[in-house]
């Protein structure tokens, strides 16, 4: 057995626990059981460990810190996203959290195990030191942009049912929950039909590159993310109206403010990210900014979390308004990290999955 | 060697009963000391809270206890023999011990799951002890009722969500802002209901209050409960945005707070929240309030709601709880019926039986086939005649002792001392039979 | 960028409707002098004029430099002119922070849509060049977006209201930082955001006072009249105009990098030379040198892919050689020449990067080279720098609390905080409950 099958197993194992804990942490928000979380913490240990032994052995076989591919560096970035959690966790009562969060790190790093490519050297333009610098910065501003969404995310949710008195939310969350499955089941089934093309969203949508076996894919796709999130959400509202659910939740200010901190601490790593990619463009290719998508779309993340502090800071936001644009900012940093190698085109080497 | 225990509570007797029932320091000890003169019982401890009056007795005999119990406690408090006949129960044994465990658990509580009983019954219990009125039966069973109070509350969900309004206002409002203390609060209107809410808010650490009322001189009284500060009814606009809780109990036909203040209020407070709690009927606080950003509104009957739903849970909860208690009486049961004196007498006849069956095969053994039937008869007797010789005199001890007080230290010994453990409940339930 | 010069003034009250009178004057152009309005119509005009005229001899050639940079910019001052002569309050509105804030907006918006519209060359691969409006999209700009002139106008409205807004608020944040004002009337510390009195503390109140904001890391100074001013923070305001600064060097450097430098593709075949574009420089290719890894498929080989390519680099002037290097992607050729003017300044050479390679129909390689002048890098650093310094006294703002005795012996506190005013208004409640349990233990005492 040579190492990279060892990598593999050890990966698998590690989706695999992630996807048991963060089902842990979802079942501890419905039965409010502290047996739960004990039990889903102490796996999310487990799962990190295997999941350091994993990239460490990934970087020995490879020779250079696992960052050069798409595999690579959604592995990091889960690895980071339960790490952050893991540490927020220890300092505030963030467990409930781990609800969306733990799903997401399982998300991320089985995403990332779809494109899994054997161990590579690394592509001429990613040999500098500037590689371990830019990505290990961006990939911790990105970790900590999703504790401030999950944070965020559970803000909306404990004051949309403290407002309602806790009555009567689970058409809410079936509704909500049904159409987040419906959209994400769509993008499964594209994904499925026409798996990673890169070509311009416009292109893809007006030229004709789906076949009719492509529809159904992607039309069963939405259908089973629907009933999935029809299913998720009423559970999820069941448990609502019980005040149980609500008492798991942390209190709006602690939700308010490690979703500020999150962010407070992750955009000066995403602006030294940007700048460090800066510099390394420049001794690459001999400009520091040349309007690629990654690097728009990134700007686009700095601007749209700018303005988040600006809002806070000097406008006084804060509570929903403020969680809304923190879980909206996710949603950029997804794009500017996913969506941009998935859709667009452009010079980071790992746009093209496996490349 | 009986546990008997005697009550009144919030279920069998009514208010004015239970105040005259109910025994301070000093009742509790007269009412032991009482008791304890009477031969036929050796151990008393007296429970009193506002809802309900106890006595803990262990009697030589069920019909002792009861009587002298009641005698007891009509002598001590002077009521009618016959008013506490009716109003009390009377629980023996294990129906006893059960009662005692759901009272620990909460179960049998005015409020299903309210924390404070726990302490009461450590404190019944200590007074109790340092009075030297129990021995070994009631410190085991209080402390393990102590116990089994812990585990009730801890492994359910029984005293987890409130079901009192003003103490599922407090905990909404830290649903808000996770920890009340330093937090300021308004009163709006000096009520009754007001005041317990407030009283409650400052049991979670809510140290500054602001008590605002149409007549000054009422909030002024108010305020000096809660070490506030009074302010004219005009100034309301002004004093808003500094409270992080409003409480608002006022008598006044109309709306006193409208959305329009509420939002001047809370943009002056640069967005940070206000949670109002209206507890007045008709209300006082426009339900647009709810809507404004940052604000939270609950009415009584919001609060009602989710008190309602809390208690619903409670119920399921103590179903859980029953469970509990059942297997911690069976526990207890256990132990006791080892203390009684025929098991231990059979266990201790049982062994020496097994010592001296054993030795003798040995010796028979060492001799071969030298030895005649009849040989082997006469050395059978004569190991029987010592075996039985030596525990005659143990044994009618152990009968003795058994019914004198403190007779289960005879008892502890001598399974201590012999290593008899576990009798076998079969001959648990004969024993029972045999002493009644 | 921010209102807060205004806002936020230290002056007290009366000084404050002074300056809201003033800028409240000259509300509409008729309330301007008509030889004002004159003036600033003959500007527009002419602004208009050249505008349109440079935009006809632009769009006339073919083979003009790229002048799009110089278009946006007359643009934007055409439109503030005719803005300005036409009533509009341009100073006001370049000093105005919900500018920056809806061109920032603006900006995200329109890269977002770059990045969905195929740009450069990546459009003649997409289905938009069959759409029959194409070539209209095509002429303004909606594939070169960021290149665009109204692009360009839209970054260079954002650079004027920075600079705008810089030049208003550094007289205010070096004196808050250098020379801050401890002494202050009573009705200033009554009307902060954060006030509180305490009746009857005086003096003594004062000096509790001093122990308790001291104990929160403040820095005291008192005046001789007994007024202190306790501030922490300091430089947060002046980080601040390093932060807005740093834009602006950032967009100067990006400017002097695309109007005095050059960036320029090189394709050079193996063991030959070729002109350098801009220079008298010549370069020549001693040899193209590529090592491969094999790309596997389980145990089968499928291909190979290159693990590191380089070329051995000279560079000649004259048949002179002058530097010799062999280059790989992340490792250029740097070269700075005395006959660059701008070298010292801008500490720039030209660089030689390794871009990429490919096989000529003939055989053998071509290694294709980046040559690239970007003289305004050091700004753009130095932008770089001031950003981080800047984004960091988001954390730190500057907090000031000043307090005193009045004459009736009432110790009065008033705060303010230039960011986060939540939490500040915390810290003073905090204050202010410590003062209180303070004196008030001394009276009961």
């Amino acid at each position: 057995m040579d190492v990279s099958t060892i990598e593999q197993i050890l990966i698998v194992a590690t989706v695999i626990t992630y996807l048991v804990s963060g089902s842990i942490y979802i079942w501890f928000l419905i039965s409010r059981s502290d047996k739960a979380v004990r039990l889903a913490t102490m796996l999310l240990y487990l799962a990190l460990l295997t999941h350091t032994v994993a990239l460490g052995l990934r970087w020995a076989d490879s020779g250079h810190a696992p960052m050069a591919n798409l595999y690579e560096s959604l592995s990091l970035f889960g690895w980071g996203i339960v790490f952050f959690f893991l540490i927020a966790q220890r300092f505030y009562p963030v467990q409930a959290a781990g609800a969306v969060v733990v799903p997401t790190a399982f998300l991320v790093t089985s995403v990332g195990y779809v494109f899994y490519t054997g161990p590579e050297p690394l592509a001429p333009a990613l040999q500098s030191y500037w590689l371990w610098v830019h990505v290990t910065i961006a990939m911790l501003s990105y970790g900590l942009f999703a504790l401030s969404f999950g944070a965020g995310f559970f803000y909306i949710v404990q004051e949309y049912l403290l407002k309602k008195h806790y009555k009567n939310v689970m058409y809410t969350f079936v509704l909500l929950l049904s159409t987040l499955g419906l959209v994400l089941g769509l993008w499964a089934g594209s994904k499925l039909a026409n798996p990673a093309k890169v070509m311009d969203p416009v292109t893809r949508l007006t030229s004709n590159v789906y076949a009719a076996s492509d529809y159904i894919k992607i039309i069963g796709g939405g259908v089973v993310g629907l009933l999935i999130g029809m299913v998720l959400g009423y559970f999820a509202g069941k448990g609502g109206s019980k005040p149980g659910f609500a008492k798991r939740l942390p209190s709006l200010d602690v939700l308010d403010e490690v979703s500020y901190r999150g962010i407070a601490f992750g955009f000066p790593l995403l602006t030294i990210g940007i700048i460090t990619g800066a510099i390394w463009a420049d001794q690459a290719w001999g400009r520091w900014w040349g309007w690629d998508p990654k690097e728009t779309w990134s700007l686009i993340t700095w601007l749209f979390y700018g303005g988040y502090l600006h809002t806070r800071l000097t406008m006084g936001w804060r509570g929903r308004h403020s969680a809304i644009l923190a879980v909206i900012g996710l949603i950029m940093v997804l794009i500017t990290y996913l969506g941009v190698n998935l859709f667009l085109s452009g010079l980071h080497s790992y746009a093209a999955p496996g490349g | 060697m009986h546990l008997a225990v005697l009550g009144i509570n919030h279920k069998t007797a009514p208010v004015e009963l239970r105040e005259k029932v109910a025994l301070d320091e000093e009742k509790c000890g007269s009412l032991s000391s009482h008791l304890l003169d009477n031969d036929g019982i050796s151990e008393v401890v007296s429970l009193s809270t506002c809802n309900r009056t106890e006595v803990y007795v262990v009697a030589s005999r069920p019909e002792i206890g009861r009587r002298e119990a009641m005698a007891a406690l009509a002598h001590i408090t002077t009521v009618d023999l016959s008013d506490l006949e009716d109003c009390t129960y009377y629980h023996e044994g294990e129906s006893a011990v059960g009662h005692l465990y759901r009272v620990a658990g909460s179960l049998d509580s005015l409020v299903v799951g309210e924390a404070q009983i726990m302490g009461q019954i450590k404190a019944a219990f200590h007074s109790a002890h340092e009075r030297e009125s129990t021995s070994v039966l009631l410190n085991r069973l209080f402390r393990h009722a102590l116990e089994v109070g812990k585990r009730v509350r801890t492994e359910t969900r029984i005293g987890e969500n409130p079901v009192s309004v003003s103490s599922v206002a407090v905990e909404m409002a830290r649903k808000v802002f996770d920890e009340l203390e330093g937090r300021t609060a308004l009163l709006l209107g000096a009520g009754k209901m007001g005041e317990l809410t407030a009283t409650h808010l400052a049991g979670h650490g809510v140290t500054s209050f602001i008590v605002i009322n149409r007549t000054f001189a009422r909030a002024e009284e108010m305020a000096e409960k809660f070490n506030g500060r009074a302010v004219h009814f005009e100034d309301l606009s002004d004093y808003l945005p500094m409270a992080d809780i409003v409480i608002s109990s006022t008598g006044a036909p109309h709306y006193v707070l409208r959305k329009g203040e509420v939002e001047r209020a809370i943009r002056k407070r640069h967005n940070r929240p206000i949670f109002f709690i209206d507890i007045a009927v008709p209300r006082d606080i426009d339900p647009g309030v709810n809507d404004v950003y940052n604000a939270f509104l609950y009415d009584i009957d919001d609060l009602n709601d989710v008190a309602g739903t809390n208690a619903a849970q409670r119920e399921k909860e103590a179903r859980k709880a029953e469970d509990i208690i059942e297997a911690e009486v069976g526990n207890f049961i256990h132990w006791l019926s080892s203390l009684d004196v025929v098991p231990t007498i059979t266990a201790l006849r049982e062994m020496a039986e097994q010592i001296k069956d054993g030795e003798l095969q040995k010796a028979i053994a060492r001799f071969d086939a030298e030895l005649t039937e009849k040989d082997i008869n006469r050395i059978e007797a004569l190991a029987s005649g010592i075996v039985n010789k030596m525990l005659h005199q143990p044994t009618i001890e152990l009968k003795r002792a058994a019914n004198e007080r403190g007779g289960y230290l005879y008892v502890e010994s001598m399974r201590r001392l012999f290593k008899l453990n576990g009798t076998k409940k079969k001959e648990r339930l004969k024993s029972e039979h045999l002493e009644d | 960028m921010s209102p807060e010069a205004i806002t936020e003034s230290e002056l007290s009250s009366e000084k404050a409707a002074v300056i809201t009178e003033n800028t409240g004057s000259d509300k509409s152009f008729f309330g301007k002098s008509a030889s004002d309005f004159v003036i600033l119509l003959i500007t527009a005009v002419t602004m208009l004029v050249l505008d349109i005229v440079l935009s006809i001899s632009y769009y006339r050639s073919s083979s003009a430099p790229d002048l799009r940079w110089l278009l946006a910019l007359v643009d934007i001052v055409t439109v503030l002119c005719i803005f300005g002569t036409f009533g509009g309050r341009v100073k006001h509105m370049l000093l105005s922070m919900k500018l920056a804030l809806t061109l920032l907006f603006v900006i995200l918006i329109l890269a977002i849509v770059g990045t969905i519209l195929p740009q450069g060359e990546n459009v003649a691969n997409s289905t938009w060049v069959s759409n029959p409006l194409y070539g209209f999209y095509n002429h303004i700009g909606l594939f070169d977006m960021y290149n665009s002139r109204w692009f360009l106008a839209i970054l260079y409205l954002l650079g004027f209201n920075i600079s705008f807004c810089i030049i208003d608020r550094l007289p205010t944040s070096f004196r808050r930082a250098l020379k801050p004002r401890i002494e202050v009337k009573d009705i200033f510390i009554r009307k902060c955001p954060a006030a509180a009195a305490f009746e009857g503390a005086g003096e003594q109140g004062v000096a509790q006072a001093k122990d308790i904001i001291k104990s929160h890391h403040y820095h005291l100074r008192t005046a001789e009249s007994g007024s202190v001013l306790a501030e922490k923070g300091r430089w947060s305001g002046l980080a601040s105009i390093a932060f807005h600064l740093s834009f602006l060097l950032i967009g100067l450097g990006a400017i002097l990098s695309t109007t005095l430098g050059f960036d320029q593709r090189l394709d050079i075949p193996d063991g030959k030379a070729a002109p350098v574009p801009n220079t008298e420089l010549r370069v020549l290719n001693h040899g193209f040198n590529m090592e491969t890894v094999p790309v596997k498929d389980g145990d089968r080989i499928t291909g190979y892919r290159p693990s590191l390519y380089s070329s051995d680099l000279e560079l000649t002037q004259n048949g002179d050689s002058l530097a010799r290097k062999t280059i790989t992607v992340n490792d250029p050729l740097r070269y700075s020449s005395s006959n660059w003017l701008l070298t010292l300044i801008t500490s720039t050479k030209v660089n030689f990067h390794q871009s990429s390679y490919y096989q000529s129909p003939s055989g053998g390689y071509v290694s294709v080279l980046q040559v690239t002048y970007t003289p305004g890098k050091s700004l753009i650093y130095v932008g770089f720098g001031l950003m981080m310094i800047g984004i960091c006294s988001i954390y730190f703002p500057h907090r000031r609390i000043w307090f005193k005795a009045d004459e009736n012996g009432e110790l009065i506190l008033g705060g303010r905080s230039n960011r986060s005013r939540v939490s500040f208004q915390g810290e003073f409640d905090r204050i202010e409950a410590e003062l209180r349990l303070t004196l008030g233990k001394q009276e009961a005492g």
